[in-house]
């Protein structure tokens, strides 16, 4: 089971209003590179993982991506919140607005909503660390496409730290990985 | 290590109290000690692979966001230590490591408690109910 913290990983305190980057940045939440997917991709392969080893190391890094969720959703409304109807439409957010209001809803950059195929489960430890191994580096280029748009501290702040994030989740699952295919283990 | 060139709180005075380095953490050669490693989002200085070479300085306006950040600052080390052990079970170094910083989080999300607000649910007797009392992580800290 899982127990709330009442507060972030990191902290987040967007002074300045910016719904175009809150229409960027939510494919980080809902995207197919995104914290969402990261977090039950984890969380759903773990169950066959061949040790204990595998089982921690997906349990601790999905649950830390939980905390990156809410981290990006955290982002987005302190982006949008105030936000007038005439700069919904002028950051093209309108539909969104149509949609689902000052709400949070997890889709990526092009409005596309959240959906489990953009993660497998293979019940093959070594095929899921692969994907796992790719999309960390896939988040880390999406974060670095994020800071090129930005020159906001109070966004790159949180967007590097989540960035280096996925630099750690990659070498642990790497060493994981390595150590599988040492021990012939699937 | 990456100078400090983006202040991220510019609303906050005092960057002395972050940027203090404690000598007993400088002892762990191979690990930078618990500001700088939650600055950059990794404490491991073999593994770091910053960003146009940025890290982000944030300084707290008042106590409370003072002890709030000290909590993020050992947790983030603790968990850290965390994932590092799941795949290195043996290094005792390490695990004594671990214990030091999530003792001392733990002590400090308790003094918060205390003091503020609940950021866990324990102890909570006042009425009305704690837990609603306070503003939720993503409404500012």
């Amino acid at each position: 089971m899982w127990a709330y913290k009442k507060m972030l990983q990191f902290p987040i305190n967007i002074k300045k209003k910016n719904v175009k980057m809150a229409k960027n940045i939510v494919t980080q939440l809902g995207g197919a590179n995104g914290e969402l997917g990261a977090a039950l991709r984890y969380l759903n392969q773990r169950y066959s993982m061949p040790d204990n080893k595998g089982k921690a190391l997906l349990t601790d890094i999905g649950t830390e991506e939980l905390g990156h969720a809410e981290m990006i959703s955290t982002m987005l409304y302190q982006l949008t919140k105030g936000a007038t109807i005439e700069e919904m439409k002028e950051a093209g957010f309108d539909g969104v607005y149509t949609e689902h209001g000052y709400g949070i809803y997890p889709t990526d950059a092009n409005g596309v909503p959240f959906t489990a195929a953009y993660f497998a489960v293979t019940g093959d430890p070594l095929a899921d660390l692969s994907e796992d191994m790719a999309a960390e580096q896939k988040a880390r280029a999406t974060y670095e496409n994020l800071i090129n748009l930005t020159d906001d501290p109070d966004l790159l702040a949180p967007l590097s730290f989540l960035r280096q994030r996925e630099v750690i989740h990659y070498q642990r699952f790497k060493e994981l990985f390595d150590e599988y295919v040492e021990k012939g283990l699937q | 290590m990456n100078k400090v060139n983006n202040m991220y709180y510019d609303n906050y005075s005092n960057v002395n109290d972050i940027v203090n380095i404690k000598n007993e953490e400088m002892l762990q050669k191979d690990l930078v000690n618990a500001s700088e490693g939650f600055r950059r989002g990794n404490i491991f200085p073999d593994l770091y692979w910053p960003y146009k070479k940025q890290t982000y300085n944030f300084v707290p306006n008042n106590e409370r966001q003072r002890l709030l950040l000290e909590i993020m600052e050992n947790s983030f080390y603790a968990h850290e230590l965390n994932l590092y052990l799941d795949n290195y079970t043996t290094d005792k170094e390490k695990i004594d490591l671990f214990n030091k910083y999530n003792d001392k989080s733990n002590n400090l999300i308790n003094e918060y408690n205390k003091k503020y607000e609940p950021i866990i649910l324990n102890d909570l007797k006042e009425v009305p109910w704690a837990w609603e009392e306070s503003p939720w992580p993503w409404e500012g800290v």
